[in-house]
């Protein structure tokens, strides 16, 4: 029955993927794209990966497909298109070697991944560490120790990516995307009271567990995102113009402590980055909890669309 | 195969026509409120008897649980959902805009 599954599953990626390359409405491909998210989850989980399909599933399918959503909300609402305003159309792209290069990488990509055996360069490195090491999930153990500079330059790369989205916020005078209908809290009311304590327990549990299984401080933030981008579309977070101090803290507290741990790692070690003897397990907690506050503030400030956010206490 | 096999096996073959017929109807229903009707019923109940069916063949405590977790989330889901949309199918409507 597997290998039917299987082959259903790369057959619909492949349909979906054509579907939103092909697809004649801006939102037809957004919800063709989340589904293409939903489905590459499920080819993680077939291909032993679950920590990049709960990744996936969170941030490709869910979070990516909210700013999507709104973007595409934003343009077909806004009647100041370029195409509506009579200027210049954008240039079709030559279509024939945009498609013969995708088709190059791909298969580039394909090869590398048929012909590198074990899953990657580090096996042996993590084979080596995992037995003696404080952190029991392999894919933690790479992310936070033994590949530690990639993660904070994942942080670096996730802050410039806010501050490029801030300057241009600055500079267009977009509405906010979404205008909640007041009529509708007695709907969403009881969902924000049962969703709240769940998604909150549920990211500190994939914070939490991600020293021994699948999740970690990404998952975690994302589902932090979550919790926030709902409290928008139901009005109780509203964006501002000013951010405040405390949520320019929470954007840079991740890149902050990790910094701070990886020159640390200098007076307790011979190298950044390191860990301290004994102490292990709770610095990378403690970093873990940083960085789920930064994500999560970033992926929910870039969704809304302005620097700030301001609660809404009005009932 | 078991008796109780034999039971979830009817379960989720009962839940996947209850998907089967929810598409159907999403595809040919004429507007928002049929769909919605159509798409509801396969959530709910197709779901149900899929959670069923396969706590069925699990027979772990914490595997049923997981699963009744799954079918209560989407009913609630589900439900909010139905109801944001038919609201907003409704004032189009009155706005004469169509639905």
């Amino acid at each position: 029955m597997l290998p039917v599954f299987d082959t259903m599953l790369c057959l619909g990626l492949l349909w979906l993927g054509w579907g939103i390359v092909a697809s004649t409405t801006l939102f037809r491909g957004v919800v063709l794209f989340m589904v293409f998210g939903l489905l590459m989850a499920v080819t993680w989980v077939r291909l032993s990966a679950p920590d990049v399909a709960l990744a996936e599933a969170v941030i490709g399918a869910g979070i990516a497909g909210a700013l999507l959503l709104g973007a595409c909300k934003a343009m077909l609402s806004d009647p100041g298109t370029p195409a509506e305003q009579g200027g210049p159309e954008p240039a079709a792209l030559p279509r024939l070697p945009a498609a013969a290069l995708s088709l190059l990488v791909g298969a580039a990509l394909a090869w590398l991944m048929v012909t590198v055996r074990g899953g990657g360069p580090v096996p042996e490195a993590v084979a080596i560490a995992l037995p003696t090491h404080f952190l029991h999930n392999p894919v933690s153990v790479i992310l936070l120790d033994l590949r530690g500079y990639d993660t904070l330059m994942e942080t670096v790369v996730l802050l410039l990516a806010f501050l490029g989205a801030r300057a241009m916020m600055r500079h267009s005078e977009l509405d906010p995307l979404f205008t909640p209908v007041a009529t509708h809290r007695h709907y969403t009311m009881p969902l924000i009271t049962l969703l709240t304590p769940i998604l909150l327990l549920l990211a500190l549990h994939i914070l939490w567990t991600g020293g021994n299984a699948p999740g970690g401080a990404f998952q975690a933030g994302a589902l932090l995102a979550a919790l926030g981008v709902m409290y928008q579309l139901t009005g109780h977070l509203r964006p501002s113009r000013e951010s405040g101090p405390g949520v320019r803290a929470l954007l840079v507290c991740g890149l902050l402590v990790f910094s701070l741990f990886a020159c640390l790692g200098l007076t307790w070690g011979d190298a950044p980055l390191t860990y301290p003897r004994g102490a292990g397990y709770v610095s990378a907690l403690v970093v873990e909890i940083a960085l789920m506050l930064s994500i999560g503030t970033t992926l929910t400030l870039l969704f809304a669309a302005h620097p700030g956010l301001k609660p809404d206490l009005r009932q | 195969m078991t008796i109780l096999d034999w039971i979830a096996l009817a379960l989720l073959l009962g839940g996947a026509g209850f998907f089967f017929a929810g598409t159907i109807g999403l595809l040919r229903f004429p507007d928002t409120l049929c769909r919605l009707h159509a798409m509801t019923k396969a959530d709910n109940v197709g779901l149900g008897l899929l959670c069923l069916g396969l706590a069925l063949h699990e027979r772990t405590l914490s595997g049923t649980l997981t699963l009744a977790f799954v079918w209560v989330f989407a009913l609630a889901a589900s439900t909010l959902s139905a109801f944001l949309i038919a609201g907003w199918a409704e004032a189009r409507s009155d706005t004469g805009e169509g639905s």
